[in-house]
């Protein structure tokens, strides 16, 4: 490099660096905020739906529990777009459930909760698996014996089969609200694209680059990226930590 | 306190069919694996359900399938001692214990249960560790605590030594002995092992294929085992299926050879055993029960050495089943400790010592175990 060019580079900086601050001023976030919201409250109802359905399949006898199984799993295997067909199907705004949550002061079709709905129904397989499969571990003969020791099928899901599932519980987390965060086509159908309500980070990548502005799609790719490989590491690390009733004594 | 225990289950390969009755007992339920005996304690802890029948534990119905009464394990609180003791791994080895104690229980009262278990069991300074990091020794005598500290209405424990290493096994017997002195109630011991269930029982019931083919006191079952299941449980090494020839004669088919019998023959023989402990050498060389064999094999232990006998050339027959056992002391100076292979020895097979049993033609199949 030239001395000429080193002296420059600052001024050149300057004008670029004025760019992006103007560019981020006027950047609209609000997917961002949608995005989080809508899979932070996603994931939470996915959790609690995960476990439970993953403790009645596992009681569940035989020929039960290969059909739950089968349905549960449904919404992974099918077309996001088609999820969103049968939301609408079930939860439209014509049809009794429809109806009767518009009785109750809720218009659920082209509002935020449907983002959650639309959020909840692709990501509870993810959790509904990952928990079956960390509950299919633990022998049955353990939870027999806690039967016969009085506990109730609550304290046995509370106290033996979910500490011993701890790492399957998290990884499912992790999954689902991922798989949340990255919830695009049964979206659009249920909750539709308006800005600040329902334009998640997904929708906003599409729209944008539909619209031809490039860099702002890839903005909202490089954050969902950033994001997802966050979750990805973090539950890795934490997995890789261990259980302390496998690892340690409670004394130490 | 006492337990009454009338079921039938039909399994995918048997039909369980248990009639049991027992008083503040131990009562051993000896059979091979898969006989059926561990599915009777599951029945009896509620974890499986019977087709019909009747479970009465300590005055209390458990099961009625005429009366439709059916208790919950959690009702029956039978805290079952498994085989493999299934302790909580993620409680440490106080909130084990505690796991089964009725919530009914103050915390004193609690407080006082566990720290009289610890004691007992000797695993003070041990509540809080986790079971990982238990010898196989202490989970066994946390499972025992745990099971204690519920107190059941009946103790169930499913083969609680197979875990165990050889010597651990010694030193928990005793407190195995001294918790079974101080319970009242009745006792059900699953076992697979003749010197188990004689060391910790009262009275044995044989189990196999899902019925209790003979039940008495352990000295009983080992001098008249009433059935092939107890007489191959009660560890005879060598059984023969047999034919009555008449009233003291009878034909045992593996060895080829015909034994007179002090007892008089029954009709019904199937078969015909002799325990290798008394197999004894011939002082004379012609006589009833007395054959020439050839040393095959030998095998020998600590205190003793076991000699595999050909008494017939029959090779159509497995070696396994052809072979007469015939265990010597070796603590005792005889000839018969250098016995080796390919020498000819007379024997005898004590016409006093031989068990005639009667079994249907199904039992005549070799044991799993």
């Amino acid at each position: 490099m030239s001395p000429r060019c080193d002296l420059r580079l600052p001024r050149d900086l300057e004008e670029p660096m004025d760019t992006i601050a103007t560019y981020f001023a006027e950047f609209d976030f609000r997917p961002l905020a949608v995005s989080l919201k809508t899979s932070l409250v996603a994931s939470a109802i996915v959790v609690i739906l995960g476990i439970l359905a993953a403790f009645k399949t596992l009681g569940a006898h035989r020929r039960l529990k290969g059909w739950l199984d089968s349905v549960f799993t449904l919404p992974m295997v099918l077309p996001p777009t088609v999820v969103g067909y049968f939301l609408l199907v079930i939860f439209g705004n014509s049809t009794p459930i429809g109806r009767f949550l518009i009785g109750h002061g809720l218009r659920l079709i082209f509002s935020w909760p449907a983002t959650v709905l639309a959020a909840t129904a692709v990501a509870f397989p993810l959790m509904y698996r990952t928990v079956r499969a960390a509950f299919e571990q633990v022998d049955p003969d353990m939870l027999d014996a806690a039967r016969t020791l009085g506990f109730s099928e609550a304290k046995i899901l509370r106290r033996v089969l979910l500490p011993l599932s701890w790492p399957g519980v998290m990884a499912g987390t992790v999954l689902s609200f991922a798989r949340a965060m990255g919830e695009f086509g049964a979206t659009l159908f249920v909750a539709g694209n308006l800005p600040g309500v329902t334009q998640t980070m997904p929708i906003a990548v599409y729209f944008s680059w539909a619209s031809g502005d490039l860099v702002t799609a890839g903005v909202w790719v490089a954050l969902i990226v950033a994001i997802s490989c966050a979750a990805v590491f973090g539950i890795n690390g934490y997995m890789a930590r261990g259980n302390r009733f496998r690892e340690a004594d409670a004394a130490r | 306190m006492s337990a009454s225990v009338s079921i039938r289950k039909r399994l995918a390969s048997f039909t369980l069919d248990v009639d049991l009755q027992a008083t503040s007992e131990t009562v051993g339920l000896l059979g091979a694996s898969g006989s059926g005996k561990s599915m009777t304690l599951r029945c009896i802890a509620g974890l499986e359900r019977p087709d019909e029948g009747r479970i009465v534990v300590g005055g209390r119905t458990f099961f009625d399938s005429e009366r439709g009464i059916d208790l919950s394990p959690q009702e029956r609180k039978s805290a079952l001692l498994f085989q493999n003791y299934q302790l909580f791994p993620s409680m440490t080895v106080a909130e084990n214990i505690a796991s089964g104690i009725d919530r009914a229980v103050t915390r004193d009262d609690r407080r006082q249960l566990i720290a009289g278990l610890l004691d007992t069991f000797h695993l003070r300074g041990l509540q809080d560790r986790y079971p990982a990091k238990l010898s196989g020794g202490q989970q066994q005598r946390v499972a025992l605590a745990r099971m204690l500290a519920a107190r059941p209405p009946i103790l169930m424990l499913d083969e609680p030594f197979t875990a165990l290493d050889e010597h651990l096994k010694a030193s928990f017997e005793q407190e195995l002995l001294e918790t079974f002195g101080r319970f009242e109630g009745t006792i059900l011991y699953v076992s697979h092992d003749i010197d188990e269930a004689f060391r910790f029982c009262d009275r044995i019931a044989v189990i196999n294929d899902g019925h209790v083919e003979d039940v008495g006191l352990p000295g009983r079952i080992v001098s008249h085992p009433q059935s092939l299941a107890a007489l191959r449980l009660s560890g005879c090494k060598n059984i023969s299926p047999a034919t009555r020839l008449d009233e003291h004669w009878l034909f045992a088919e593996s060895w080829g050879i015909r034994l007179r019998c002090d007892e008089p023959v029954p009709h019904g023989l199937t078969h015909v055993g002799i325990r290798a402990f008394f197999v004894s050498r011939a002082e004379q060389d012609t006589a009833d029960n007395v054959f020439h064999a050839v040393a095959v094999r030998t095998s020998e232990s600590r205190y003793e050495r076991t000699v595999m006998l050909a008494v017939s050339d029959d090779t159509s027959r497995a070696d396994s089943e052809r072979y007469i056992h015939w265990k010597i002391d070796k603590l005792q100076p005889s000839p018969d400790g250098n016995v080796g292979p390919g020498d000819r020895v007379t024997i005898k097979l004590p016409g006093d010592r031989l068990h005639l049993v009667c079994g249907s033609a199904k039992e005549s199949a070799p044991a799993d175990a």
